[in-house]
């Protein structure tokens, strides 16, 4: 039976000796690869895009370049009581009994203000107390004035027993979201006030213990991190100088080098006012700067340097919008804005005086902040996207990742079929960069993506298709592959010599990639 | 160990050579073997392997099997002696072990048996080779027809008892033998695209992909030897007639199905796929990540079909065989002639003639058999093999139909060979 068994083994060798292993060999594909279509929504959000009569396009931006909060306008102090009591001695406190009950009105220190009402949008109120009773002590800390879905505020917390000769002391975030604090007094007449009560209390599972004329009792209570959500009363009058300070401007920051030029730009200086105190504003300067020519170009207008006033904001009783601002608008049409612009800038740069409430207590104490309202200086732009560009450059750095190199593909050729319906050439570099940011290599698309034919009034007649084709030796593939991230740098000029081309919502530039790749495929 | 491969190919061919030497193409001995004596209990080992192609070589196989490096002119020569249609490549391995048990009167006897059968078939054209090994470049701007592909592996085992019941007329022999089988299906996963076409744009600016396809798996989670992943039924018959110098047989085997659990998958969709490369819907907005997600998802999601989980039946190949065999000059030679085919299978019809030199030794017969053989999984092909049958108590074949595919690996296919050993108890 061995004998059979071994012929079986035998017969059934050859095929074991045969080792499975991976075949290889080389394959020529031929393949689309990536293909998009792009409008102007692809280039800029919606919320940018405007759509002329004409259906061409502007772009529509509004820049906050100043804010003034609430926190500018009142100095809103943090500490609202701190109290240092010596104890009676001699007699005796028995566990449960309320040996301490304190009653006071804080009178806030607020320069020139006078509030009566505030609602906290976000914060902590701070607890603090020292005790060198030798037995737990619970203190009670209450606001009544201050409610929260109509329950007052109220802290309740165990001082520890103090060890012999020393103090004990505990330390509590109470969070006062969403409260509501009335600070004008117990007569509702007054402002700044906070009234409050301290209660001390011998624990019940304490001994009875007799006070010492060195015992000592304190409690500092403090607002931390607090942000209002709504505040009411009298904000005085005061003057505020701000600046030359700068803020940035990011709307034209992919573009490196090259020039624009517009055929007019729309622009207003808006301020608007979510106070309601009546606030006089001057702009002493406004200056376009860009960083990478180090040019500046200072807004020539004849609101410089002028004082506007603006009338305090109207409170709406809508919850959801409590405030209607008040607006002021100056048009800068007749400035140098245009120069600004085309000084690409990427900061702004600005000097500010503000002057609250300048003829005094006109609203009687009904002066009034909401949250996330202050005064605000926006410059509110339209601009026609009619536009000469020349060796316009937006250089941008994307994230590129292809994964391990699996050695498979030898060599390939790239074409890039542009079917270019944008009145603009365009010459395109990809810049391979490493994990340093440094560059190990380039992909020159040797031809330029052509702009299409224009009619007489400089309009795209039909698109125009440029064929690119970007040979990838084998070296150049490997490199790919250890490539992180990419910068891609695109080149534009308009096409119609000297005369303004208008961009069309209709116009779109449709590109397809496809490969030619000669592949080692491994089984 | 990776062994050179013209020096593996060598060590193949010799092993082979030495072991694989034949008599008749191998079929299950419980139906009628004229070597032994039927009259006695018998355990017979039948065992079959082998690779074949009609289209492809020996040696290309070979290098695909030994993982070469496959050059232009290896691809080149293995595509021109491709048809147009209809490829197969395929392997099958299947084993056998019977007893047979001789019934007390009406010369009646029984057998039972278990047979283990793996199977692999590839069914495939000339432009799916083309396109496989070359790529799409060469048929820009083409219809590239894809019909007819198709990919199988089934592994089963059964459990077969049968009957065969013998009369004597007039010096002649009839035998009718009759059995069935429980099928356990193990695993079974079956590709299929009836009908295909590819159109690459002449700038590759798009890609049109047309088929219909069909998907049936089992259970893929358990898939080992003796995995209950199915089961089914089958039947087996066969007559035999013999006089002094001539015996005819006629048999079918494995008329039966498997049931595959309800753990099965299978799909079946007819689908056009227009692909225009991945679609960046903001090029401003792009990063590698984005593109190895796309390239993944799109591309699985442009073939994810709905597959059923449900359990399904499908035939297992059924084997027709007739063959008849005539002694001559005092049953000194004797030759054979036999056509075998498998229905629910890709292999074809083939024809086989079998010459057979017996020489007899004493009380043994020992046979020396060339034979010739056109279809089936292969072309044609010439083997050879060797039996001897001593004193009717043990029968010993082996054999093998490839010699020629040893000799020229380069010009033809087919590896492999049958063992049959027989001994009375």
């Amino acid at each position: 039976m061995s004998k059979k068994i071994l012929i079986l083994l035998l017969f059934c060798l050859p095929m074991l000796s045969c080792r499975k292993m991976e075949p290889s060999w080389e394959v020529d594909v031929n393949a689309p690869l990536l293909k998009s279509s792009l409008g102007i929504n692809n280039i800029l959000p919606d919320s940018m895009i405007g759509i002329n009569n004409d259906n061409s396009l502007s772009l529509v931006y509004k820049y906050s370049f100043y804010d003034f909060s609430f926190d500018s306008l009142v100095d809103f102090p943090d500490t609202i009581s701190q109290k240092d009591f010596p104890l009676p001695g001699g007699f005796p406190v028995n566990p449960g009994q309320t040996f301490f009950n304190f009653s006071e009105n804080s009178h806030l220190s607020i320069s020139g203000a006078q509030v009566t009402k505030v609602d906290f949008h976000s914060g902590f109120l701070a607890l603090e107390v020292f005790s060198s009773i030798p037995e737990p002590v619970i203190v009670t800390y209450t606001i009544p004035n201050a409610t929260n879905l109509g329950l007052p505020l109220q802290i309740t917390e165990t001082v520890p027993a103090a060890p012999p000769g020393t103090t004990a002391s505990f330390v509590k975030l109470f969070d006062i979201s969403g409260y509501s604090m009335d600070m004008s007094g117990p007569a509702g007449i007054s402002a700044n006030i906070i009234t409050s009560n301290i209660k001390a209390m011998m624990h019940p599972s304490a001994h009875t213990y007799y006070l010492d004329s060195l015992d000592k009792f304190a409690f500092n209570v403090r607002f931390k991190d607090i942000s209002i959500q709504y505040a009411k009363g009298y904000f005085g009058s005061h003057d505020f100088a701000f600046g030359p300070d700068t803020t940035g401007l990011n709307i034209f920051d992919k573009i490196s080098s090259g020039t624009f030029d517009f055929e007019n730009i729309k622009l207003h200086l808006n301020v608007e006012n979510g106070f309601g105190a009546d606030l006089q504003v001057a702009f002493d300067d406004i200056t376009a700067i860009n960083s990478k020519t180090s040019h500046a170009v200072s807004l020539n207008a004849g609101i410089i340097g002028q004082s506007i006033n603006i009338s305090r904001a109207v409170e709406t009783g809508n919850p959801e919008h409590p405030v209607n601002p008040s607006v002021y608008s100056y048009n800068l049409d007749n400035s140098n804005i245009l120069d600004l612009i085309e000084n690409i800038p990427d900061m702004i740069s600005y000097r500010i005086k503000v002057a609250t409430n300048p003829m005094g207590n006109i609203s009687s104490g009904n002066d009034f902040v909401y949250y996330n309202n202050p005064l605000k200086a926006i410059l509110d732009m339209e601009i026609p996207l009619s536009l000469i560009a020349s060796n316009l450059t937006l250089t941008d750095t994307v994230d590129f990742d292809l994964g391990e190199n699996m050695g498979t593909i030898k060599s390939a050729t790239l074409s890039l079929y542009a079917d270019n319906g944008f009145p603009f050439s365009a010459q395109v570099q990809l810049f391979l960069l490493n994990e340093n940011m440094q560059v190990t290599d380039s992909l020159l698309f040797p031809d330029m993506i052509a702009a299409p034919p224009l009619n007489s009034n400089y309009m795209v007649i039909h698109p125009v298709r440029s064929v690119i084709q970007i040979p990838l030796p084998g070296e150049k593939i490997s490199r790919l592959y250890q490539t992180k991230k990419m910068r891609v740098v695109a080149r534009f000029n308009t096409n119609g010599a000297s005369h303004h081309v208008k961009i069309y919502d209709q116009y779109r530039l449709d590109l397809k990639l496809t490969g030619d790749f000669s592949y080692q495929i491994q089984l | 160990m990776t062994r050179p491969l013209i020096k593996t190919n060598k060590y193949c061919r010799l092993i082979v050579a030495l072991l694989c030497v034949v008599s008749l193409h191998g079929f299950s001995q419980q139906y009628y073997c004229e070597n032994i004596d039927t009259g006695k209990y018998y355990l017979s080992l039948n065992s079959t392997m082998e690779f074949n192609s009609d289209g492809l070589t020996n040696n290309f196989a070979a290098s695909f099997y030994n993982g070469s490096f496959l050059d232009n002119s290896m691809k080149t020569n293995a595509l021109n002696r491709l048809n147009t249609n209809n490829n197969i490549l395929a392997y099958l391995f299947n084993t056998d072990i019977y007893l047979n048990i001789p019934g007390k009167k009406n010369n009646i006897n029984y057998y039972a048996g278990f047979e283990n059968h793996n199977l692999m078939e590839i069914g495939f054209n000339k432009n799916f080779f083309q396109l496989f090994f070359w790529g799409n470049k060469t048929f820009t701007g083409q219809q590239l027809s894809l019909d007819d592909l198709s990919y199988t592996t089934l592994n089963f085992q059964q459990l077969k008892a049968g009957i065969s019941k013998t009369w004597q007329k007039n010096n002649a022999t009839y035998v009718l033998t009759a059995g069935v089988g429980f099928n356990n299906g193990q695993n079974l996963m079956k590709y299929e695209i009836p009908y295909g076409s590819l159109f690459t744009q002449h700038n590759a600016e798009y890609l049109d992909l047309n088929m219909t396809i069909g998907m049936k798996r089992s259970d893929t989670l358990h898939s080992g030897f003796g995995a209950e992943n199915g089961w089914g039924f089958s039947a087996d018959v066969a007559y035999v007639f013999r006089d002094e110098n001539n015996i005819i047989t006629c048999q079918l085997e494995d008329l039966g199905f498997i049931r595959w659990k309800k753990n099965s998958q299978s799909y079946s969709k007819d689908t056009l796929v227009h692909f225009e490369g991945f679609e960046i819907s903001n090029l401003f907005d792009i990063n590698g990540e984005t593109i190895s997600g796309i390239s993944a998802d799109s591309l699985v999601n442009e073939f994810a079909f709905a597959k059923t989980q449900d359990a399904f039946s499908e035939m297992i190949p059924m084997r027709i065989f007739i063959s008849y065999k005539r002694y001559l000059f005092k049953r000194w030679l004797s030759l054979t002639g036999s056509l075998n085919s498998y229905a629910f299978s890709v292999y074809r019809p083939q024809l086989r003639l079998t010459g057979s030199l017996n020489i007899p030794v004493k009380n043994s017969v020992i046979s020396i058999c060339p034979s010739i053989e056109a279809g089936g999984y292969g072309r044609f092909n010439c083997g050879l093999g060797v039996s001897a049958a001593i004193n009717k108590k043990f029968y010993v074949e082996l054999q093998t139909a490839y010699i020629n595919s040893y000799l020229f690996p380069k010009k033809s296919a087919g590896l492999g060979g049958f063992i049959s050993i027989i001994k009375t108890l």
